[in-house]
């Protein structure tokens, strides 16, 4: 082999291993990216989040002008979030201890919510789906609450039956509360919900 | 030397991909919408006419955190076909939300029952074309009587909530739902 054909061949290499590391930080990139999709729309909105207590909101998702991540995930999720015009949605997946909620303990959920036409208690899934089914309800509105004579309530969150408001966890599953108010006077603002004070979730004994 | 080498070489292609890979999650973001295949305008029935009732959401979800307090109904608009229109009487037994929404999800438009005027919900969703020939066709002294909307796009859904309140209970919140008609007007 002479000199020049060495230098060809060595010419050839560098550009294939040009090609393959191009291609390789090509692939590597596209993965990456789409990883980063995949992970920032698979669970909770990532931006725009209002905190209250153990209650988060995402008052944004209910507008139009929605951020781009939350346009993403509403589509992939598919779900069709509360207006703003409509009223104002909370989730809490922990107790006020940050806790997460579990199927096995009790809770006790106390306060004045804001002022609202009607507001709602939905138990489901940490993933917004149905509880498996079982006895006792699993959603309650403001107006079935039945209240001691001054007016405030106690609603008991457990997998055995109580007397009064009592919602039904399956034992030992995780689950999340939803709190949807309903034509409220609580503007969809952040700013305006902090310091606002919701219902209290307070764990009691486990099984 | 070539040992040498290789090391610091890896860093460009290394940025490089990290490069690729920002505008790839930007993009993929941007453009989910557009592209998520099964999102609440397929799974709420897609091409739907008229009001569709949705099944009971405490015995079967339509969607996540569905509110198991409420009745739903649905409808789709497709203002290719004509402008559409969403109009209901207001009736005391329940409180009924309506939410518009655009072909991905996003909500343009949302209301109670409580902001109705003269007791009753009546919007019309209109291209800016179709706004334009009602607007040169309008009385000059009267005021329209209904809500005009131009949707950002041509085709979606208008979700309708009917809470469960009492005494009316699930009964009367299903015939508030079933209520709300949604119609094409065809040109």
């Amino acid at each position: 082999m002479s000199l020049a054909d060495y230098q060809s061949v060595e010419e050839t290499r560098s550009r294939l291993s040009a090609y393959a590391k191009t291609g390789i930080a090509g692939l590597v990139g596209v993965g990456l990216g789409l990883a980063a999709t995949y992970v920032a729309t698979f669970g909770a909105l990532p931006f725009g989040a209002a905190h209250s207590g153990p209650w988060t909101s995402w008052p944004k998702a209910g507008a139009a002008d929605a951020d781009p991540y939350a346009r993403a995930i509403i589509a992939r999720q598919a779900t069709a979030p509360l207006g703003n015009g409509e009223g104002l949605a909370f989730v809490a997946a922990t107790d006020d201890a940050g806790r997460p909620l579990d199927g096995s303990c009790e809770y006790r959920i106390a306060g004045s919510p804001p002022v609202a036409r009607l507001w709602t208690i939905n138990l489901f899934t940490p993933e917004g789906h149905l509880l498996a089914p079982g006895p006792g309800r699993r959603s309650l509105s403001s107006d079935q609450i039945l209240r001691s004579a001054k007016g405030d309530f106690e609603i008991v969150v457990a997998p055995s039956a109580r007397a009064g408001n009592w919602l039904s966890t399956p034992n030992g599953a995780p689950f999340a509360i939803s709190l949807n108010l309903y034509d409220t006077n609580v503007s969809p603002t952040q700013t305006s919900l902090e310091g606002l004070k919701l219902l209290s979730i307070a764990r009691g004994d486990c099984l | 030397m070539t040992p040498r080498l290789r090391g610091p070489i890896v860093l460009p292609w290394a940025l490089g991909a990290l490069f690729l890979a920002g505008i790839v999650h930007i993009s993929s973001v941007l453009l989910m919408p557009r592209f998520a295949q099964n999102d609440a305008y397929v799974r709420l029935g897609g091409q739907t006419r008229g009001t569709v009732a949705l099944p009971d959401p405490s015995v079967a979800q339509s969607m996540p955190f569905q509110d198991q307090r409420a009745e739903y109904s649905v409808c789709h608009y497709d203002l290719d076909l004509g402008a559409a229109r969403v109009r209901s009487e207001v009736t005391p037994d329940a409180l009924v939300a309506i939410s518009f929404h655009d072909r991905t999800g996003r909500i343009f438009y949302s209301t109670t029952d409580r902001a109705a005027l003269r007791g009753r919900i009546d919007v019309r969703l209109l291209t800016p074309r179709q706004l334009d020939s009602v607007e040169a066709s309008d009385p000059e002294d009267q005021a329209p009587q209904e809500l005009r909307l131009t949707p950002p796009t041509s085709t979606g859904f208008v979700l309708v909530r009917a809470l469960i309140e009492q005494p009316g209970g699930r009964a009367a919140a299903r015939q508030a739902a079933n209520a709300v008609m949604c119609s094409t007007e065809r040109e």
